[in-house]
């Protein structure tokens, strides 16, 4: 994750710096399916507590854009800590294992209000993610249910899994694709306002919900 | 413990199939050797190691026996050899008697067999999908359903039980981990109700209970803390929106078992246990002040980045601790424990905002005083610095060189002594003894430029002194009378 962070930086420029938010439970591959995305390996990660970032550049349409990841821990009891990182994102991707039905059903009881709750971008984009999908005996959520899903709740879908690499890039370039085609959303992704990206979301709004400065 | 010393004998096999580290951490294939400075051991060193375990065994006597008697007679020794690195042999035991679980094992025997056995928890699921992602690369956690993970499964369902508010909370698991390889599962388990619920320091299963409000407060002061102490560096967080629930979160939760070389998590563990949360603080800052340099310069990525990896001469626990004791917190933390619960009640009745109002505003000031905003904080803030530093007004780094000044006024008023009753011995040990703390003065972190401005003055003011003394005995200057016959 050091080379992909540090080689993303030296480039200098870009022309639009998004801002994208993994969700979903505990285990479901969230972290997997980033460092699979950010540095192209795959490995036992112990579970994130709190939240985790990384950057990757990439060039899509002809356009040179900055993702800034947040990885968030998917316990319950952590979301008094990544609630304030839904702020500003356009893009969040929401994550299910397919083969652990409940991390499904929880997409709809939990996590789709949340990004309600806490998103402030109107337009934001939403991806659904089935990960996993090299377990294929072990499935539990068909496909099915998943575009079901997906056209219920106005978001994009893709399987894939971060172990094998299958559609771990298409997910992210999908999302991106769809940010680029939405107006609202690029105003202030425009490398002009770069520094407002991270400003304006970041979780200062803890402040009033813990009282901290 | 007796996991730990099958991995001390693996170490030193040269080729072994899969090798692993002196703590039992299979090594990372590049060897980069993740647990920061390896050192050859010399005969010297070892005899070394075993006087200081002769020492500590002394200490503790026969079962922990003589532990409590010592504790209250010669406490600053104890912290002092526990600051110093706890024998790694004796860690176990240690722990269990400075942490206050022992006395909880003992008053509770078959209570965490009945947790264990005859009770069920709702979040056995979850910590079974967590056992095989805690440590995995220690040989004893490896192993699926092997000893290690069973035992952990275990201490955390147990836990689980045990207080069903808390319930099972990810990061407990690190925790769970670092003491199972020092002691029994029943063992683990006490000491984790020990820290939880306050055996010996304020209970901190805050950090765990629904809205983590424990971590929130640790943050709050954190944050402050780092710009008393760095206002510069606190000036580039502030202005990259850099928050410390973004790096600082895992420390707290975990107490730095997460994500730091595991030499460093267990000496930060030695003093955590003896000392109370103080010291993961301290370490916190600790480690901002070493990277201070390049933080203050970063951009947002990249500082999320560095405070997240990093160097790994950072990591040493022989260069960050002393470092970290620098730091005086302890006041200040409870000052701002204090702010925090203020500021949380306001909110709470905000029905009657009219009321709070004032107390707000008051508590608005008071952050605008400790953010180097204006140019009026600037000052304050510079000054609050100093004051808070590790060699300001509130320390002995301060009052100590202050004192020896002494030496140089009395030396100063020396100068107009007849010569002959200066006492060369003593004036030569003055010698010597300014010179040993110039050099202190020079190499202790952070620098004591007051200590050593004061004994570079008496250094000069004792040699012009010596010099007087030899002249008048006749060692030096002989040749100045035959030349002038």
């Amino acid at each position: 994750m050091a080379a992909s962070a540090s080689a993303s930086q030296s480039q200098p420029d870009f022309d639009y710096l998004f801002k994208l938010l993994l969700i979903g439970d505990s285990g479901v591959g969230k972290s997997s399916l980033l460092l699979r995305f950010t540095a192209d390996s795959f490995e036992d990660l112990s579970p994130t507590i709190g939240v985790d970032f990384k950057v990757k550049m990439v060039d899509l349409a002809g356009k040179k854009l900055k993702l800034a990841i947040w990885d968030t821990a998917g316990q319950e009891r952590f979301r008094t800590l990544t609630s304030s990182y839904y702020r500003g994102a356009q893009g969040v991707i929401m994550v299910y294992d397919v083969t652990r039905r409940e991390t499904f059903t929880d997409l709809s009881d939990i996590w789709a209000k949340e990004i309600d709750l806490y998103s402030t971008n109107q337009d934001c984009i939403k991806m659904l993610v089935g990960n996993k999908v090299d377990k294929e005996s072990e499935r539990a959520v068909t496909k099915k249910e998943g575009i079901e899903f997906a056209r219920e709740y106005g978001c994009l879908f893709l399987e894939c899994s971060a172990k094998t690499k299958v559609n771990v890039e298409q997910c992210f370039e999908e999302l991106v694709l769809k940010i680029l085609d939405t107006p609202s959303l690029l105003a202030d992704a425009s490398s002009g306002a770069k520094k407002n990206i991270f400003k304006q979301k970041a979780p200062e709004a803890d402040a009033a919900a813990s009282g901290c400065c | 413990m007796d996991k730990k010393k099958e991995a001390d004998e693996v170490e030193p096999g040269p080729s072994h199939s899969r090798s692993v580290d002196r703590f039992g951490f299979i090594k990372a294939e590049q060897s980069n050797s993740p647990e920061g400075i390896v050192r050859s051991r010399s005969i010297h060193e070892h005899e070394r190691e075993e006087r200081r375990i002769r020492k500590w065994r002394k200490m503790i006597g026969v079962g922990g026996s003589d532990w409590r008697h010592y504790v209250t007679r010669k406490p600053h020794v104890v912290k002092r050899r526990i600051r110093k690195g706890i024998p790694d042999c004796l860690r176990g035991l240690v722990w269990q008697l400075i942490s206050g679980s022992r006395d909880l094992l003992l008053m509770n025997p078959g209570v965490y067999e009945t947790l264990v056995i005859y009770e069920t928890s709702s979040s056995e699921l979850e910590i079974i999908r967590d056992i095989s992602r805690t440590f995995p690369s220690h040989i004893f956690f490896q192993q699926r359903h092997g000893p290690g993970q069973r035992s952990l499964y275990n201490v955390l369902k147990a836990y689980s039980v045990y207080d069903r508010d808390v319930g099972y909370v990810q990061g407990m698991g690190f925790i769970a981990g670092l003491l199972l390889l020092y002691m029994s599962e029943e063992d683990a388990f006490w000491l984790i109700v020990a820290l939880l619920k306050g055996a010996v320091h304020a209970p901190m299963e805050g950090l765990y209970q629904a809205g983590l409000p424990l971590v929130q407060q640790y943050l709050c002061q954190f944050e402050n803390l780092v710009i008393e102490h760095m206002p510069k560096l606190g000036q580039n967080f502030q202005d990259e929106m850099i928050n410390p629930s973004m790096y600082a979160s895992q420390w707290f939760i975990t107490v730095f078992s997460y994500s730091f070389p595991f030499h460093l998590t267990l000496r930060v563990w030695d003093v955590f246990l003896y000392e109370g949360v103080k010291v993961v603080f301290q370490v916190g800052l600790a480690l901002l002040r070493f990277c201070h340099d390049d933080l203050v310069k970063l951009p947002f990525e990249k500082l999320l980045y560095s405070l997240r990896n990093f160097p790994e001469e950072a990591t040493d626990p022989d260069t960050l601790l002393p470092l970290a004791f620098s730091f005086k917190v302890s006041s200040r933390l409870v000052e701002l424990e204090k702010e925090y619960r203020k500021r949380l009640e306001g909110p709470s009745g905000r029905s009657s905002s009219k009321r709070l109002q004032p107390l707000n505003s008051k508590v608005m000031m008071r952050v605008g005083d400790l953010i180097a905003g204006g140019e009026r904080s600037d000052m304050a803030t510079a000054f609050k610095a100093f004051v808070n530093s590790p060699v300001g007004p509130k320390t002995t780094h301060f009052w100590g060189p202050v004192a020896n000044w002494g030496f140089v006024l009395a030396g100063l008023v020396d100068l107009n002594k007849p010569p002959e009753m200066i006492s060369g011995n003593m004036t030569a040990a003055m010698c010597v003894y300014s010179g040993l703390f110039m050099r202190f003065a020079w190499m202790v972190q952070p620098r004591n430029y007051l200590l050593l401005a004061c004994h570079a003055s008496n250094e000069t003011v004792q040699l012009y002194h010596l010099s007087r003394c030899a002249k008048a005995q006749g060692y030096i200057g002989k040749k100045e009378p035959e030349a002038q016959q």
